[in-house]
């Protein structure tokens, strides 16, 4: 059988197209400013212009008043809104980390370096070229005269992946709420969306009823001391091992003998036939996931094989990270022949347990006739 | 909820100011604002469930309104009218129905429709001062609407993204508490400011925006109210009424003296040829359309000038005539007109028919064609006769016979007693005609006295003026001398118009009131024409006097109204051309000044001088006071707001930190201060309890800690009064706690290195 290995799909969702004018609005040089009516902007520049044609006709001057205080209004929103935009500056604090389907909080920090004028109203959202995010900007009320402060941008993605951002848009509709105007400021940043975890009971965690979800020895208390070392803020007291801190004269903490611990390799092929799978190759990811989760919170060290790279087993917090960033961050692999079309994988080294997690029923994946293979049908549970 | 008082009294205030707009125009019923007033009253205090069947009854009525508001229209017309009423109905409704920001906004479109027809109807100096506090209004809802839609459309996102996530959405209900930070006295005085701003520029752009008109629709010029005072026919005995009304029907400029006339002005309306006994009136009319040629300053229409053997003076007036409830619209000025001006406002306000000035040849009598209730503008020209030439008593009295054939008609039934009188007093005049007015004159000046009071025979009143009372007002001596002329031969006629007027010295012209309406008599005399006689005595010719310190502010207000009517109602293109021109020769001249003048002008000092007359004159003191004031009563308005917020929410606003509150919250900051330099992590959701089991891991508690924590928290939440012992135990016990802790502290630094 022959097959075709195409080249990857972007694991995102599908990008916007911009259009020409939407690229043009976004040059800082040609357009420094934004300017966008919002719905009251728009019924108050149509009842301006009838005022405006009503003064011209009837040659009322009254109504000249009237539109002179209605061209006011346009004018000073105008320059209250630049003035509260000038002169103000955005930080995105923290590195920002996102679960598909859930919202997540982006915190950002708004500096006024304008002398003696504040800024109201002042909006903040990521610029994220991306159909399906929905988005919350922060919204500062008021950010006095060189002064800071922090928001928050609400953002829920909605596959795994990584994002660029283009840039944050500022935005303030103060004094009026009749005209939108916004300031981009190109910073770019990558956002990494991890695929969303859920729970043994959602999945029917196969393991349970081979006593998996026994806890095994917790990490880093209750073993024996291995060691000792000098106590550091934050170390809890109860650690200070008071004969040898009266030896030294200085506070020395106890540490504990980590326990030890069962590996399990996790080999995920990501590699789809068509893109029509891909709906199902995402829930697998996502059953990866929540999988190598389940075990990383029963206290087992977890690996990961999939053909983007090997992930060597490990246990924590840590371990954890890097596994949900490599499956956030996992390309799809289109090959005609299937995931048997391909090079086999295995996981490295003599591991008692293997795990093959795959989308389709084809199970002939090279793996191991004692390891057992979970195939993840339409509802995201193993099948 | 300081928030939403401040947006529903802005709300109301809005309201209020646009109802009173609409209320002055006098456009609507008195009992139906009364009615709207009484509504928005109730629905301060009202507002119903929106339930199906009220909404349901509600959006039916309104309907019901609007289709019978329809009907009545198509009867009655006036649809702007029927449109404002609709409009008021409108607003009721919102005002007693929801109060999301979109009401609102639609509420204040409502309210602006009531200013943009206020701006229609009534163009008084009022609209000034009440679009001064619309602007005001406006901009502080505005800026309120605007955070109340910050806050609704962050709500409705947060709502939609957090939907089935569970996400907590207490910031959203937040946002809108957080402006009570910013609605701060601070915040009003700067949306003031920001409002005065705006009504500044909105004066700017008024003066500068160019007032070229397509004129697709025929404007209709400025109504106001009908004054009667000046009427087509003189009834006598019908006076004395109007004579105390102080209106001001005209203001007259004189264009080229700009202080006044060194006589007193008289306004030549009408004059009459036919007395029957009791009643004046016109019989004989001879004249011709004219139609007026557009040239520079606008339609002029000029008169061939009437021969005039002695010295004459042109007086060039600008007259602003009030809405007079006549029939027939005439043409006030000196007498002796020769030329009449209209600009092409007054011309759009007459609907183009005042491009045709009917002009009566008999009696020279000058009338405009089209509606007489509406004001206007114009300048005539008159040809004044300073003094009597000498020689004119010579004249023959040879008269024209169109003139006699029309001015010595006499009443059918007149009294053989007037007609002996009138004998009686020319008997040792000689021929002259001009003799024989003075005469008589003369006879009825030093013999009669002036008088309001009636009292007179009506069925021949005359009679009883010359013979019985001896009393009376203008009219009787002005129909005294007209009939005595005409039985003894010469030529006369009786005219009405207006005589004296008040100088206003803050604006520069006559203010002409109704009181001021009078009549005279015009006599033929051969080779000099038609002259004036004042046969009425001056006590009486001239109107009520006007003095005091409240006549002075009443005409520093008149002189204001007159400005408005000028420089904004009355603003065109002339105008506007006219300021930019002074503008700009204001600003050449004050470079010049600047400028070393190198033909020579080098002494500063009268640099100095003359740059001193430049700026007093662009500003007046005049302007200051009156900048001055408008800002002052503009800060007391602000002041009155702020107090009224402040008693609406008193009573609503409770202070729930009471002194014992705010003493076991200072104690309990320092345990929470201490806590944090130890490296306690407290976050906002930390109780008490959790960071006395957090100051227990980093060995701090104490009983000290404990007996804070709990004094603290049965006062701030339990609701109890400090007992006197812990007032004096517990500052200590809070001393004695950080000192234990900062000495534990700097312990533990000391034993890390």
């Amino acid at each position: 059988m022959t097959s075709t290995v195409r080249t990857d799909l972007p694991v995102t969702a599908k990008r916007k197209t911009l259009k020409w004018r939407e690229r043009l609005m976004r040059s800082n040089r040609l357009f420094p400013r934004k300017l966008k009516l919002t719905r009251e902007g728009k019924f108050f520049v149509f009842i301006t212009s009838g005022v405006g044609f009503a003064a011209i006709n009837t040659g009322n001057n009254l109504m000249y008043l009237v539109l002179g205080m209605m061209l006011s209004l346009i004018i000073v929103s105008g320059i209250l809104s630049d003035l509260s935009l000038r002169g103000v500056e955005v930080v995105r604090e923290g590195s920002p980390l996102f679960t598909a389907g859930h919202t997540g909080v982006l915190k950002v920090f708004i500096t006024n370096h304008k002398r003696w004028l504040s800024s109201f109203s002042i909006e903040t959202e990521e610029v994220l070229d991306y159909e399906g995010i929905s988005q919350v900007p922060s919204h500062t009320l008021l950010i006095g005269a060189k002064k800071s402060e922090s928001a928050f941008i609400h953002l829920k993605f909605p596959v795994r992946g990584q994002y660029e951002s283009s840039g944050i848009a500022l935005a303030t509709s103060f004094p009026f709420s009749l005209f939108r105007k916004s300031r981009y400021f190109p910073v770019s940043e990558l956002f990494v969306v991890y695929p969303p975890i859920f729970s043994e009971d959602d999945l029917k965690f196969p393991q349970k009823e081979r006593g998996l979800d026994q806890s095994l020895a917790q990490i880093g208390r209750g073993g024996d001391i291995y060691g000792v070392k000098d106590h550091r803020p934050g170390d809890s007291v109860r650690d200070i091992h008071w004969k040898v801190t009266a030896r030294r004269g200085r506070l020395i903490a106890k540490e504990y003998d980590r326990p030890s611990m069962r590996a399990v390799w996790f080999v995920f092929p990501n590699v789809v036939r068509s893109e029509s799978e891909i709906a199902a190759f995402e829930r697998a990811v996502v059953r990866v996931a929540s999988l190598a989760v389940a075990y990383l919170d029963n206290s087992y060290q977890v690996g990961l094989v999939t053909y983007d790279g090997v992930l060597p087993p490990d246990a924590g917090p840590r371990q954890r990270s890097r596994l949900l960033h490599h499956l956030a961050c996992l390309s799809t692999v289109v090959s005609e022949g299937g995931p048997s079309a391909v090079a086999p994988l295995a996981a490295p080294g003599n591991v008692a347990e293997t795990i093959w997690v795959t989308h389709t029923d084809n199970h002939h994946l090279g793996a191991a006739d004692n390891n057992q293979t979970i195939r993840v049908g339409k509802s995201g549970l193993a099948v | 909820m300081q928030f939403d008082i401040v947006s529903k009294v802005i709300v109301y205030l809005l309201v209020t100011t646009s109802l009173a707009m609409i209320g002055l125009s006098g456009e609507i019923p008195l009992f139906f604002l009364f009615l709207v007033a009484v509504g928005a009253a109730v629905s301060w205090v009202w507002r119903p469930n929106p339930t199906g069947w009220v909404t349901l009854v509600w959006n039916a009525g309104l309907v019901l309104i609007l289709v019978g508001l329809i009907f009545q229209s198509i009867v009655v017309g006036e649809w702007l009218t029927h449109a404002i009423l609709f409009a008021m109905v409108m607003m009721l409704s919102k005002l007693f129905g929801g109060i999301t920001a979109r009401d609102y906004f639609q509420l204040y479109a409502l309210t602006f429709l009531m200013v943009v027809s206020s701006a229609v109807l009534s163009p008084g100096i009022e609209f000034a001062v009440m679009f001064l506090v619309y602007t005001v209004l406006l901009t502080w809802a505005l800026v309120l609407l605007h955070l109340r839609r910050e806050a609704e459309v962050r709500a409705e996102q947060l709502t939609a993204i957090s939907s089935g996530t569970g996400l907590d959405t207490t910031p959203v209900s937040m946002d809108l508490w957080k402006t009570r930070s910013i609605l701060t006295p601070r915040f009003l005085v700067g949306t003031s400011v920001l409002a005065l701003l705006i009504f500044a520029s909105s004066a700017v752009i008024f003066f500068i925006f160019p007032r070229v008109g397509f004129g697709f629709l025929f404007g209709k010029g400025r109504e106001g109210q009908s004054i009667a005072g000046f009427s087509n026919k003189v009834q006598l005995g019908h006076f004395g009424v109007i004579k105390n009304n102080p209106q001001v029907i005209a203001r007259v400029e004189i264009v080229d003296s700009p202080d006044g006339l060194t006589e007193p002005l008289r306004l030549r309306g009408m004059s009459f040829d036919h007395y029957d006994g009791r009643v004046w009136s016109k019989k004989r009319i001879m004249g011709e359309n004219r139609p007026m040629i557009q040239g520079r300053g606008g339609h002029r229409l000029t008169y061939d000038p009437e021969p005039y053997p002695g010295p004459t003076r042109t007086v060039v007036q600008r007259i602003y005539l009030e809405p007079l409830d006549t029939d027939v619209h005439a043409v006030f000025g000196q007498p002796r007109i020769d030329a009449v001006v209209l600009d092409q406002s007054a011309i759009s306000a007459l609907q183009g028919k005042a491009r045709v000035l009917f002009q009566d040849t008999l009696s020279q009598d000058i009338t405009f064609r089209g509606a007489t209730d509406i004001s206007l503008v114009y300048d005539v020209h008159s040809r004044i006769i300073p003094a009597i030439p000498s020689g004119i008593d010579n004249a023959r009295a040879e008269f024209p016979s169109l003139v006699t054939d029309a001015y010595l008609q006499l009443p059918e039934q007149l009294n053989p007693n007037i007609s002996k009188l009138a004998t009686t007093i020319v008997r040792d005049v000689g021929d002259s005609p001009y003799d024989k007015a003075a005469a008589i004159r003369d006879y009825l000046l030093q013999n009669y006295t002036y008088s309001l009071q009636g009292g007179h025979n009506l069925g021949d009143p005359l009679a009883s003026f010359l013979f019985e009372r001896k009393a009376g007002h203008c009219e009787y001596f002005a129909t005294a001398l007209t009939i005595l002329l005409r039985t003894v031969g010469v030529p006369a006629r009786l005219v009405n118009g207006f005589f004296g007027g008040i100088w206003n010295p803050f604006g520069q012209y006559y203010e002409v009131r109704q009181g001021d309406a009078h009549a005279w008599v015009e006599v033929f005399i051969p080779g000099a024409g038609w002259l004036t006689f004042e046969p009425t005595p001056p006590s009486g010719a001239l109107g009520p006097p006007d003095e005091g310190a409240l006549s002075t502010l009443r005409r520093w207000l008149d002189s204001l109204k007159l400005s408005w009517y000028k420089w904004v109602v009355e603003y065109d293109l002339d105008k506007q051309l006219g300021v930019l021109r002074h503008i700009g020769q204001s600003l050449v001249h004050f470079g010049r000044e600047l400028m070393p003048d190198s033909a020579g002008v080098s002494d500063n000092k009268e640099r100095r001088m003359s740059l001193r007359e430049l700026f007093s004159s662009l500003f007046d003191w005049k302007n200051f006071a009156l900048i001055g004031g408008a800002l002052v009563v503009f800060f007391l308005l602000i002041g009155f707001v702020r107090r009224l917020i402040a008693f609406l929410t008193q009573k609503r606003r409770v202070d729930p930190v009471s002194d014992d509150v705010r003493i076991v919250r200072q104690w309990w900051h320092q345990v929470i201060q201490l806590s944090s330099k130890a490296g306690v992590p407290i976050t906002s959701s930390s109780t008490p309890e959790d960071i006395l089991a957090m100051l227990a891991t980093a060995d701090l508690a104490s009983d000290k800690a404990q007996k804070i924590a709990t004094v603290y928290q049965e006062v701030r939440f339990g609701g109890r009064s400090l007992r006197p012992t812990e007032r004096q135990e517990l500052p200590r016990i809070v001393q004695a706690f950080k000192k234990r802790g900062t000495d534990a502290l700097r312990a533990r630094r000391r034993l890390h290195g």
